[in-house]
């Protein structure tokens, strides 16, 4: 069942070299008890989308410009901003990439906690301090009681993620934005928070959107994946299924440009140019000049999302001639 | 074992310590012991990789390698040289054949200069060729790293990540060196971006018969790159083999827990991952004995006395547990 409909979503920042079309007409769904992972490259919107659907976009220069966002039968795009803090944080959640710039360093962690749990459960005095400590003790903070007194800097970047996490989830959130949580984090500590957020979900049967570059950390914890270029979605799916058959270009290779593991092997399929600039996007599909397979009308033609098997949406004129392409390797 | 003439440079027993002082007289109470005894060998158009995560000293070590920071014991021979005792001017004759790429293209080029003036620098430092020949070597360098010889009068600013990246990398071939030491050199990169600079710094070893010491915290990458790849934990080495031998054979319990950490892109692989409890202690009081054993799932009683030594463990897979 659709938790979260985002429709023909549109944000624009007005700069002085121009209006950057950060995100230009995103829709995705995201079902109930699902964790949908939204992946792209830096400047692709990714983020941008995220902090529109909780309307966290700064405005001036930000402005959120059309679509919707439909949760619970209400378009938060027009909720009042007294109902919009009712939300945010109590019903939809973010978790961010830099846990170190998100924590309050004159505060301690326990205060922060509590502080969301105060402000929308209600909770006071001992009860507030318990809850406090039961969210710390959930996301596997070694003697939670003395910990909840340390400030941010006492801790280690996978503990403030932790505590991020904690905060996050402090009022059971139906749905957690987790917007890379892992990026600024080491391997081995990328793979605790990643087991934590697994056990979390399946604990509580939240909703995921997990938005990152890596399409690793997207392979291990997503159920569907849509891929973002140049401010549009280029392709959604199962995960098993698109990473499997890729069917737009720019998915094919971000996959293939992806070093295997095994071993010194052969060279990587690189996409040649670089990331288009929301200020100034190529005309028709914007990920033409970079593609082995643009025509003519790639030029003038923005191909939109359209479904190319039950479940698979692409943006890409000969989707039909890459799935063969792939079908006929699978044989070989 | 290999002849020392096979080998560009053998790294041995290095140290590098930075020394904590505080008070009135800054009196010395410690040392951060960011590479604690370090020893290796590259040979010629050979890469080791060099993985490990934050704060384990990859940077510092390779800092130390080419003197940026001067090593506080240990020694380095290059090319037959020991660079240890040089002086200054000695020092920068062999700087010639020994280049590093720094991580973040952003800042490692000034932004004052022109790509010409800064691709040139080094043929202008090491008097190369007269002024006018130089421009001449410069174009031909930003075309070989993929770049237009018409880019001489842009400035670093006018570039995307990857092609200061390409500058840098220009900048780095420019005396022809033997040996460029990569420090995180696509970390700041976009996957997409990332795989033509893997690429690039193939066909220039290919083609210059270049010797690499790759460093990054990227297992994948580092895969991708190195015919042996050497794995630090806290300042010292703990694992050392050929690519295939340790992504295949991990022995190390680090090594394994970090090789089953890194995600794989694909959602049918039901891999097991060994979640290590804990973080990487700090490098001011490294935990006594072998410093991963507060961590490691395989614990025996003497690791919290000794550290164990780098020792063969067969075929020059060397391994620092008491495991083997």
């Amino acid at each position: 069942m659709a938790l979260l409909q985002v429709n023909d979503l549109r944000t624009v920042f007005h700069l002085p070299g121009g209006t950057a079309r950060a995100v230009d007409g995103v829709s995705f769904t995201l079902d109930e008890g699902r964790t949908l992972g939204l992946v792209g490259e830096s400047g692709c919107g990714k983020t941008v989308t995220a902090l529109s659907i909780l309307r966290l976009i700064p405005s001036p220069p930000g402005e959120i410009c059309g679509g919707m966002v439909v949760y619970a039968g209400q378009d938060l795009l027009r909720l009042s901003e007294s109902r919009m803090r009712h939300i945010r944080g109590n019903e939809i959640s973010m978790i961010f990439q830099e846990p170190a710039s998100s924590l309050n360093p004159v505060f301690t962690v326990g205060n922060q906690i509590g502080e969301a749990i105060a402000l929308h459960q209600g909770l006071r005095g001992k009860e507030l301090r318990r809850r406090t400590i039961d969210m710390l003790e959930r996301v596997g903070i070694p003697s939670p009681e003395i910990r909840a007194n340390d400030y941010p800097h006492q801790m280690s970047g996978g503990m403030q993620q932790r505590v991020m996490i904690a905060m996050a989830l402090s009022c059971m959130p139906k749905i957690l934005i987790a917007d890379e949580p892992t990026t600024a984090l080491d391997v081995t500590i990328q793979a605790q928070i990643l087991d934590l957020l697994r056990v979390l979900r399946d604990e509580t049967g939240m909703s995921i959107l997990l938005i990152t570059h890596d399409l690793g950390v997207v392979a291990g914890m997503a159920d569907d994946v849509a891929v973002m270029y140049g401010g549009v979605i280029v392709e959604t799916g199962g995960a098993a299924d698109l990473y499997r058959r890729p069917f737009h270009p720019y998915t094919v290779g971000l996959l293939g440009s992806i070093p295997g593991i095994k071993g010194k092997s052969d060279r990587l399929k690189a996409i040649p140019g670089s990331v288009p600039d929301p200020l100034d996007f190529p005309p028709g599909c914007r990920f033409h000049p970079r593609c082995g397979y643009a025509e003519a009308v790639c030029g003038t033609d923005a191909p939109s999302l359209r479904k190319i098997e039950p479940e698979r949406y692409a943006a890409c004129h000969f989707a039909e001639k890459i799935r063969e392409k792939g079908k006929r390797q699978e044989n070989i | 074992m290999k002849d020392s003439n096979d080998r560009l440079l053998q790294v041995e027993n290095l140290k590098k310590y930075f020394p904590l002082r505080s008070g009135v007289f800054s009196r010395t109470h410690g040392y951060v012991r960011a590479v604690d005894g370090v020893s290796f060998d590259i040979g010629r158009r050979r890469t080791l990789g060099l993985v490990g995560e934050s704060g384990c000293g990859k940077t510092t070590l390779a800092r130390a390698l080419v003197r940026l920071w001067e090593p506080t014991s240990g020694e380095v021979v290059f090319d037959g040289v020991s660079i240890r005792d040089l002086n200054t001017r000695e020092m920068r004759r062999i700087r010639r054949n020994m280049q590093i790429i720094f991580q973040d293209p952003f800042s490692s080029l000034n932004p004052r200069m022109t790509v010409g003036a800064i691709v040139g620098e080094p043929l202008a430092i090491h008097r190369v060729a007269k002024r006018r020949e130089r421009l001449d070597i410069v174009r031909g360098l930003l075309e070989k790293v993929g770049l237009s010889g018409g880019h001489v009068n842009s400035y670093p600013h006018e570039f995307s990540g990857g092609q200061r990246q390409r500058i840098c990398i220009a900048r780095a071939i420019a005396l022809r060196p033997k040996l460029i030491v990569c420090d995180e050199p696509v970390s700041a990169l976009d996957v997409s971006v990332q795989s033509q600079i893997l690429n690039l710094l193939r066909d220039l070893q290919d083609d210059y018969g270049l010797s690499y010491l790759f460093i990054s915290h990227d297992l994948r990458v580092v895969e991708h790159m190195s015919d042996e790849i050497a794995v630090m934990y806290l300042g010292r080495i703990v694992e050392m083999a050929g690519g295939d031998a340790i992504s295949e054979n991990p022995l190390h319990p680090y090594t394994r827990a970090l090789f089953s950490a890194v995600p794989v892109p694909d959602p049918s692989s039901r891999r097991k991952v060994i979640v290590l409890g804990g973080d990487v202690p700090s490098p001011i009081s490294p935990p006594p004995g072998c410093h991963f054993h507060p961590r490691c799932p395989e614990k025996m009683g003497v690791c919290e006395q000794k550290y164990p030594p780098l020792k063969d463990a067969g075929g020059g897979h060397e391994v620092a547990c008491f495991l083997y």
